[in-house]
């Protein structure tokens, strides 16, 4: 019970921590130099998610994340966006995790150029065109940039508060 | 910290970029089969052709605006040297020839590509849905000037210019994915090349 008190506690915890970072993510003019390009600093709280609180939770996280900035920052057409990204990259962190001999920063990169790969996909699927195709591979070489980051910070998060997520089957 | 498997990874969506810039290159670009259905209508907002209505008809969203310019200059017999409604890439006596086209393509419909003759404003319309955006063009550039979008992102991605176009990220495009609606700036030959694709999809 107080185990189960503590996990509910630190999901809200996260969650309010990636609205704040998405929203101080909003303020980076990056968008200028490539357009719907941001660092993905909500990325490494998930990331931080699914080393300590596990796969389902970091999920259900991401998803009530997606939700919750889509009603407050981004509307409704925002929020299918981040939801392709959100499930591909979601997706892309738990079968990585799952190859022996990754860590946390081949998780992260995968996750981050998958969350961009999802949203460009959708952005053909609605748009009809296969002309974003150039566009998807910047985005994708972005994503190994930006995800080595949020990479580099989860894992240093997680070695301060005890955790090894250099091993290869790290838990709490 | 970094894994030799990690590397991988990276090596992995290495690989799936190169490949993604090199279907980017050729491919055929899915023409959308025009619907004429299509709930958007675009107008030129040029004063001397403002109130003309506009054309719903997808194949040339344009010809109504450009019709009330050429039934006055016959009166004057002044030789008018840019022909609107001319079919891309034709060659003019005077070589008056635009030298970049707009191509717009709203809710999956690929539009007849429009001939950038002189600074104007074009106005695109979303009747169901009340999306509109106004297009500034010069004889070479254009830019999103308006969008109802809530993001605006096309708006912020500027110009594109026949300077400018390769350089930029998005190439030749301006995208507004709120109101599904793409803008490519292309050459004479491109727009010939799209005239040529049309034909033999219709």
């Amino acid at each position: 019970m107080k185990k189960e008190t503590k996990r509910i506690a630190l999901s809200g915890l996260m969650v309010s921590v990636m609205l704040v970072l998405g929203y101080v993510e909003s303020l980076i003019p990056l968008g200028s130099a490539v357009p719907g390009i941001k660092i993905g600093l909500a990325n490494s709280v998930l990331l931080y998610a699914i080393y300590v609180l596990g796969a389902k939770q970091a999920f259900v996280l991401m998803i009530v994340k997606v939700l919750l900035s889509g009603l407050t920052f981004g509307g409704v057409n925002a929020m299918m966006y981040s939801l392709a990204g959100g499930v591909l990259s979601m997706a892309a962190m738990l079968i990585v995790r799952r190859v022996p001999g990754t860590g946390i920063l081949g998780v992260s990169i995968a996750g981050a150029a998958m969350h961009n790969l999802g949203q460009v996909l959708l952005a053909m699927i609605v748009l009809q065109t296969d002309k974003l195709l150039y566009y998807m591979a910047i985005l994708v070489l972005v994503g190994i940039g930006t995800g080595f980051l949020t990479g580099v910070v989860a894992h240093a998060v997680l070695r301060v508060q005890g955790f090894r997520p250099d091993g290869d089957q790290d838990r709490a | 910290m970094i894994k030799k498997r990690d590397m991988l990874i990276v090596g992995a969506l290495l690989v799936v970029a190169a490949g993604l810039f090199l279907f980017s290159g050729r491919g055929p670009s899915a023409p959308g089969s025009p619907a004429a259905t299509a709930p958007v209508e675009m107008a030129q907002m040029a004063p001397e052709a403002g109130q003309s209505p506009a054309n719903t008809a997808s194949s040339a969203p344009l010809e109504a605006s450009t019709a009330p310019e050429e039934a006055q200059s016959p009166a004057t017999k002044t030789p008018e040297p840019s022909g609107a409604a001319q079919a891309p890439g034709a060659a003019s006596p005077e070589g008056g020839d635009p030298a970049a086209y707009l191509l717009v393509t709203a809710r999956g419909v690929q539009y007849e590509p429009i001939p950038l003759e002189r600074e104007t404003e074009f106005t695109l319309r979303q009747k169901d849905t009340g999306a509109e955006n106004t297009i500034h063009v010069t004889q070479d550039s254009v830019r999103m000037a308006f969008s109802t979008c809530e993001n605006q992102d096309c708006v912020e991605q500027g110009v594109v210019s026949l300077a400018n176009r390769e350089q930029r990220i998005l190439r030749n495009m301006i995208v507004c994915l709120p109101n599904e609606v793409m803008l490519e700036l292309i050459t004479a030959e491109e727009a010939a090349q799209v005239a040529a694709e049309d034909e033999d999809a219709g």
